[in-house]
C-alpha cells in the first residue's frame, strides 16, 4: 500500500498520464539506442579512430 | 589507473584537465579521450531519462485513467467514476490511495495484462543494467561484441517498453465496462 502523500504528489499534481510517460520512455530508449549505435559504428567513432591513429604516428 | 578513477569527473568537469596536464603530448591524449567521453554523453542522458520515465510510469498506480461505464464483476474494486489503474496497483475509489493487487482475491489476469506486467518488469531490470553499463562506458573500453550487444539491447528495451502499452488492451480496459485513457 502506498501512502496518501504518494497520492497527493503523484496523482493530484500530475503533469502527464503514465501512458504518455511510457510512450516518451519508449521514444527515449529508441533514441538512446540510435545515438549509441551511431557512436559505435558511425561518424564519431571513425573520427576518434583517425585521431588515435594520427596520435600513434606522431608518438612513433 | 588514475585515468580510470577520474574519468567520471572528467566527463562532467573537462576543464579540470587543463590544470592537470602540462606536457603537450599528454594534453593531446587527454583531448582525444575527452572527445570520446563527451561523445558518450547523449546516449547516457537519453538512457537515464528513459529509465526515469519508464519507472515513473510503471511503478505507480496512475498508468491510465479509467472512466467508469458499467460495473465489471471481474474487477469489483473498479467502481469509481474516475480511477487510476496500473499493472501492479490501483487507486481505491473510497480513499484515493494506491493499493497493490495482492489485496484483491481471485483477480482475473488476462494475457495482455500478464504480458504488460512481464514487459514492465523486464524493461525496469534490463534498463537498470543497461544504464549501469553505459555509466561505466567512459571509464572502461568495452570489446566490440559488448558494444554491439548494448546497441541491440537498447533497441530491444525500447520495444519491450512499447509492449507495456498492451495494458490498454487488457480486460481491465474493456471498452464495454470502462474507458482507459
Amino acid at each position: 500500500m502506498y501512502t496518501q502523500l504518494t497520492y497527493h504528489v503523484f496523482i493530484n499534481n500530475r503533469l502527464a498520464s503514465g501512458a504518455a510517460l511510457g510512450i516518451s520512455a519508449t521514444i527515449g530508449w529508441l533514441l538512446a539506442a540510435a545515438s549509441y549505435t551511431w557512436l559505435i559504428i558511425g561518424k564519431p567513432n571513425k573520427e576518434i579512430k583517425e585521431e588515435d591513429a594520427g596520435e600513434d604516428e606522431n608518438s612513433a | 589507473m588514475n585515468s580510470h578513477v577520474s574519468c567520471l569527473s572528467n566527463l562532467f568537469y573537462p576543464s579540470i584537465k587543463q590544470f592537470a596536464t602540462f606536457d603537450e603530448e599528454e594534453e593531446n591524449n587527454a583531448n582525444g579521450s575527452k572527445k570520446k567521453r563527451i561523445a558518450i554523453l547523449p546516449p547516457i542522458i537519453l538512457t537515464s531519462l528513459a529509465v526515469y520515465l519508464s519507472n515513473r510510469s510503471h511503478l505507480w498506480c496512475d498508468y491510465v485513467k479509467r472512466n467508469f461505464i458499467t460495473y465489471d464483476s471481474r474487477y469489483p474494486f473498479l467502481v469509481g467514476d474516475q480511477q487510476y489503474i496500473s499493472m501492479f496497483s490501483y487507486q481505491n475509489a473510497l480513499d484515493g490511495a494506491c493499493y497493490n493487487y495482492d489485496n484483491v482475491q481471485d483477480m482475473y489476469v488476462d494475457s495482455s495484462l500478464r504480458t504488460a506486467r512481464a514487459c514492465s518488469l523486464m524493461s525496469t531490470v534490463l534498463g537498470g543494467v543497461l544504464l549501469f553499463l553505459l555509466w561505466l562506458s567512459p571509464c572502461l573500453t568495452f570489446p566490440k561484441g559488448v558494444n554491439t550487444g548494448l546497441c541491440i539491447m537498447l533497441f530491444l528495451n525500447g520495444i519491450i517498453e512499447g509492449f507495456v502499452l498492451l495494458f490498454m488492451s487488457s480486460s481491465m480496459c474493456d471498452g464495454n465496462f470502462g474507458i482507459c485513457r
